[in-house]
């Protein structure tokens, strides 16, 4: 059950919590850890700025020898547990991170909008065709954006911005504030 | 008298009345009306005092160069002062009020100043108030202070919303006139996202007006066809009321959107837009000549005028003087006689114009007179006639005029703030009098390329013709330059080509004005700087404009000198006898505008104004009474209060639960850093002043970092999870700082090391269950053996506490004994209240920071940036024992040996223990010996369990010094006496730690 953030605002913004993630270091040449990724989760490392989704696990570019591997799907869990342990067995690196974060799903026409009154990244030049993760700020705070499409959106943030964030999307949504271009 | 024409007005809605007050007076104003041009529909000339002379200042100018229409516009939390009345709309029930007088604008008794000018020279200040010398302080400067300044900042919390808006755009265009628009045309199509910004509330410029006074149909087709364009276009975004504030390195663009549609509340945004090329169309702003008396309500540009008349039906006058230099000002002249208002003459200081622009004035009967110009203006609060001299006389006065109104015009200067906000350079026209930007020296983009094009009127180029003519062929050249789709674009010029309209670069008139007159003529309206000020200047050796500038304020005030910096640089060359591009022009900085500061904090204000961190167990400290203490940006519970407790009683019964029974503490804030590989003992051991490879796997051990120069960085526990895998702890502000300390050296340094980092600082919550019962509270959740054997002082198991996983650590940063529970963040607070529900038969309190500090400082424990400073080493603390003297090498080995950091005189921590042993000593207050301070308090508290107060310090040669007395002395120099002893005051044979 997600809480959908109230007020006269112009997108829906639902606090999500929780999503179960892994925080995957990986050196590009380490064939036994990239293996055990392809085995595993059965998704190719996604390219710069890039996120591959594969039966509700998606796996997202953060640098190039870090990754974040997100579940939406409560069934993915044992998967998730085999991986982190095999993983661990090589030079690589696999760590639960899920309670580090929190997310929020943004919905709406101008969900891209509201991200735009923060963000400094050109959100105008997306290739929706594929997802997009950026790990970026938001003011003064390190956000991930996860790209699902031009009307959907995951953003995280530390857990203990939470509550700052929730008062950062309430302060910059209100209806009225929408950004418009004139003509 | 000013007053609206019953019938004209592109940009009012004669439909829509609008009430407002001025000054305390009801007025009314029609919906699109500028503060301005209602206030002087109404016949309100006289709007402002001047700065420094508190001369009756009238509206000069219709746009952002106004220097003299400052006003206090809004009420309550939404009142600004300083806003320019020609750029504010007009709003239902707004308040206006003027500002810088006393008691009144009418009666201003700072308008004494004005009868003394001769003497408010420039650098007035600089010579007088000398003497007697506590005078400035007591007296002068008071007194300046008070009398200085315009509005006044407002006492309400500001309600307006602000925010910030990112933006990235292939083109910017800035400036929506005939250039602006014709680049966008001229771009569209070739695969580009291009922003146009225009600072007005419609897009058209000038043109726009030229288009509706309905006899240039021409216009009207290119506007309607060029409007279905920029409509249709999706690459091309249009921001109206947006006005660019400055251009910085690398194409960033701050612009000040200010939507004024809402009644009272309105939304201003600043956008930060990033722009690979940026074309600027900001056209030219009109100058105004300088005669005897130039400032008296009543003048205004000649341009302003005629915008007045178009946009709003405002009149500025019913019997109107022009006095100018050029022929583009004779618009404004032909524009009010078709409306039948009286013309009396035009004194043109040229010697003579063919311009067929003249010949129509000359038709329409209107008197022109060629080599004159004003000698004097006659009115005290208002003009009311003017003096007619020849313009290269003296100012003897020929002829008087009864007139109410005089547009005045020097010409046109460019445009070019924007231009050189970023290092573009310009060039002098000599032939035009104005700086225009300088093709061959354009600001540049990353890669060195030029980023910059200046087209139309802030390029020096006036015509329809030649703009359209010229505009195109640019855009055509700079898609080449861009490698983008090099479509050429064509565009049908529908102007034709018409007589060059002319200026003579004239500024100061009449050229041999005697010095009472010169007294008389303003330059810089806003900062009240007169000709005879510049002159001055130049005679005491300002010769550098710069220095000028600085000397006499020529420019430096809000309007930043848009109608005044070419005839101030005019009026400095004259003075020095050089060239006008010998002399050059001060540096243009952003803002272009003034913005408001509000606008600077975006929507980073109030809640938003700094991120606070929040522990998973906030929750619960916020209902049970915390008082908050900022730790790095966490917030943590300092104490928690019971009742009617005071703060000192709270503390006390806070570490007494942990010395007698137990104690909760919400440790989540602490740094957790995973280090993982097969070289990272090795890489630890690199870290560390300590040896870490050798810690074995199911323990712990307390580290210290230090960086290059030996200095205490970091301090925590070190938790070996296995055999490859480190969990560093570190302090609660130094997690991100050591975690990016450590990718540096690994990536940077030791890069060869096959080790990961992984900061998983909010992945785990930490619970320190301390005190005599912790271990039997623990107990009661799971028959675990916790004993000392089990598990012993820096050992850890991980297990289960009612199926949430924990992983317990045998740590104590209270000499307690004492078990900090690790547990994941979204488990925490269940976990805390089953701590604190089971605790209650052990009667457990949760203790806050400040408790901890007592309990710590008890056991003379040290914590990183209390004791230490950034100069502070492990051996200055009284820790050799943790620095290795086994490994080749660490970060601060190197530093260990050097003479200074051994050298005896060094301040070493000891402890304090006062001869009164009630007194606490104040926190940071010396150490004083001979009058000469040796050292500082770095903690102090009172002890609670030695009931008495306790102090530790760094101390010059400390050690050596055990058992003798020293004076500590507070800031207010009140004396304490106080024994050194050992930094250990409580349990010092470690006996307790075990339970």
């Amino acid at each position: 059950m997600m809480d959908r953030i109230r007020g006269d605002i112009f997108v829906d913004i639902y606090v999500i919590g929780s999503i179960s993630s892994l925080n995957i270091r990986v050196y590009q040449e380490d064939k036994k850890s990239l293996n055990v990724i392809q085995r595993k989760i059965g998704i190719k490392l996604p390219s710069v700025q890039k996120a591959i989704e594969k039966n509700k696990l998606t796996l997202c570019w953060i640098s190039n020898d870090e990754y974040l591997l997100l579940s939406e799907k409560k069934e993915n869990e044992g998967l998730l547990n085999q991986f982190q342990k095999q993983m661990n067995l090589t030079t690589g690196v696999a760590e639960y991170t899920t309670d580090l974060r929190s997310w929020f799903l943004i919905k709406g026409n101008r969900a891209m909008d509201i991200l735009r009154k923060g963000v400094p990244l050109d959100l105008g030049k997306l290739e929706i065709a594929e997802r997009n993760f950026f790990r970026t700020r938001l003011g003064e705070i390190q956000i991930n954006i996860l790209i699902k499409s031009l009307d959907e959106i995951l953003v995280s943030v530390l857990r203990s911005h939470k509550d700052y964030m929730i008062d950062w999307f309430e302060a910059c949504s209100k209806r009225g504030t929408e950004i418009n271009f004139d003509l | 008298m000013s007053s609206r024409l019953p019938h004209e007005g592109s940009r009012i809605n004669r439909k829509k009345t609008v009430d407002f007050r001025f000054n305390g007076k009801n007025l009314k104003g029609f919906d699109g009306d500028t503060v301005a041009s209602a206030l002087l529909a109404n016949n309100e000339l006289f709007v402002a005092r001047s700065f420094k002379y508190h001369r009756p200042r009238g509206i000069f100018s219709a746009g952002e160069e106004e220097p003299n229409a400052l006003m206090g516009i809004g009420e309550g939390s939404f009142f600004e002062p300083n806003i320019r009345a020609t750029e504010v709309k007009l709003k239902q029930n707004m308040n206006v009020e003027t500002q810088n007088h006393w008691p009144s604008l009418k009666f201003d008794f700072l308008s004494i100043n004005n009868l003394f000018s001769r003497f408010f020279a420039a650098g007035f200040y600089y010579k007088t108030f000398m003497w007697p010398r506590a005078a400035w302080k007591y007296l002068f400067e008071p007194m300046i202070r008070r009398a200085s300044g315009l509005g006044k900042a407002p006492v309400e919390y500001d309600e307006e919303h602000y925010e910030h808006i990112y933006h990235h755009t292939d083109v910017l265009i800035i400036g929506g006139g005939l250039a602006g628009i014709t680049a966008a045309k001229a771009l569209r199509d070739r695969g580009l996202s291009i922003m146009l910004c225009e600072k007005d509330c419609v897009i058209g410029g000038r043109y726009l007006e030229d288009c509706k006074s309905g006899n240039q149909e021409r216009y009207k087709k290119l506007h309607k066809s060029s409007m279905e364009i920029l409509k249709k276009s999706q690459d091309i975004s249009v921001k109206l009321n947006t006005t660019v504030t400055g251009i910085f390195d690398h194409g960033f663009v701050l612009a000040y959107e200010e939507n004024q549609h809402g009644n009272i509340a309105s939304k201003k945004a600043l956008w930060k837009i990033r722009a690979k090329t940026i074309i600027l169309c900001t056209g030219a702003i009109e100058r105004p000549l300088v005669f005897p008396d130039n400032d008296l309500p009543g003048i205004m540009l000649a341009m302003s005028v005629c915008d007045y008349l178009q946009k709003y039906g405002v009149l500025l006058g019913d019997r109107l003087v022009l006095t100018t230099n050029n022929d583009y000002s004779y618009k404004t002249v032909i524009e009010l006689k078709h409306r039948g208002i009286d013309i009396p003459v035009v004194l043109d200081a040229r010697a003579s114009s063919d311009n067929p622009i003249v010949k129509e004035a000359k038709g329409l009967g209107i008197r022109i007179l060629f080599g004159k110009c004003i000698g004097k203006v006659e009115g005290k609060r208002k003009v009311s006639a003017i003096g007619i001299c020849s313009v290269n006389g003296e100012g003897t006065i020929e002829e008087l005029i009864p007139c109410n109104a005089i547009a005045v015009s020097g010409g046109w200067t460019p445009n070019v703030n924007l231009w050189s906000h970023c290092g573009g350079k310009l060039v002098w026209d000599g032939e035009c009098g104005f700086y225009k930007p300088d093709p061959e020296n354009t600001p540049t983009g990353r890669e060195g390329e030029t980023n910059m094009l200046a087209l139309g009127a802030c390029a020096g180029v006036f015509s329809d013709y030649d703009i359209q003519d010229q505009v195109p062929r640019k855009i055509n050249q700079l898609s080449s330059r861009l490698k983008i789709k090099s479509k050429r674009y064509i565009e049908t010029n529908i102007f034709s080509k018409e007589p060059e309209k002319r200026t003579i670069p004239t500024f100061v008139l009449p050229h041999g004005a005697s010095k009472d007159k010169q007294n008389k003529m303003f330059i810089d309206f806003q900062n009240d700087v007169k000709l005879s000020d510049l002159q001055l200047a130049a005679q005491e050796g300002f010769e550098n404009v710069e220095h000028a500038k600085r000397y006499t304020t020529l420019g430096m005030a809000t309007d930043q000198g848009k109608t005044s910096n070419i005839n101030g640089i005019y009026v400095l060359s004259q003075s020095l006898g050089k060239p006008v591009d010998k002399i050059g022009h001060t540096t243009f900085r952003p803002p272009y505008k003034p913005i408001p500061l509000g606008l600077i904090a975006g929507q980073y204000a109030k809640k938003l104004f700094k991120p606070v961190r929040k522990t998973p167990i906030d929750k619960w400290n916020s209902l049970n009474n915390a008082i908050w203490e900022p730790v790095a940006d966490w917030r943590r519970a300092y104490a928690y209060p019971k009742g009617k407790e005071s703060l000192e009683e709270t503390l006390n019964r806070e570490v007494l639960s942990v010395r007698k029974n137990v104690g909760l503490l919400d440790s989540s804030t602490l740094g957790k850093i995973l280090v993982k590989g097969p070289d990272a003992g090795r890489f630890l051991d690199l870290i560390y002043t300590n040896l870490m490879s050798t810690l074995i796997a199911g323990k712990c051990r307390y580290g210290i970092m230090c960086n290059e120069a030996g200095f205490v960085f970091d301090d925590g526990v070190v938790v070996r999870l296995n055999d490859q895998t480190f969990l560093c702890h570190t302090t609660s502000g130094g997690a991100d700082r050591v975690y990016a300390w450590l990718e540096e050296w690994l990536q940077t340094e030791w890069h060869h090391l096959k080790v990961f980092i992984v900061n998983l600082t909010e992945q785990y919550s930490q619970i320190a269950v301390a005190g005599p019962k912790a271990r039997e509270l623990l107990q009661t959740f799971r028959s675990i053996d916790l004993s000392a054997e089990k598990l012993p002082f820096m050992n850890f198991i991980e297990t289960n506490i009612d199926d949430i996983w924990v992983r317990i650590y045998r740590v104590s940063f209270s000499g307690e004994l004492s078990y900090e529970l690790a547990v994941n963040s979204n488990q925490a607070e269940e976990l805390w209240n089953k701590l604190v529900k089971a605790g209650k038969k052990y009667k457990v309190q949760p203790y806050g920071t400040e408790a901890l500090h007592i309990l710590r400082a008890e056991k003379g424990f040290i914590v990183v940036g209390d004791e230490t400073d950034g100069t502070v080493t492990p051996h200055d603390l009284g820790m050799e024992w943790i620095v290795s003297k086994k490994k080749n090498d660490f970060i601060g080995k190197k530093a260990f040996s050097l003479p200074h950091l051994n050298s005896i005189l060094r301040k070493q921590l000891v402890g304090i223990l006062t001869l009164d042993k009630d007194k606490v000593l104040p926190d940071g207050c010396h150490a004083v010996e001979d009058g000469k301070a040796i050292g500082h308090v770095t903690s102090t508290y009172f002890s609670p369990t030695l009931k008495r107060s306790i102090a530790l310090g760094l101390i010059e040669n400390g050690r050596s010094r055990k058992g003798s007395t020293l004076e500590f002395e507070s800031s207010s120099k009140e004396s304490t006496f106080a024994k050194i002893v050992d930094p250990n005051f409580y349990d010092p044979e470690g006996t307790k730690h075990d339970g």
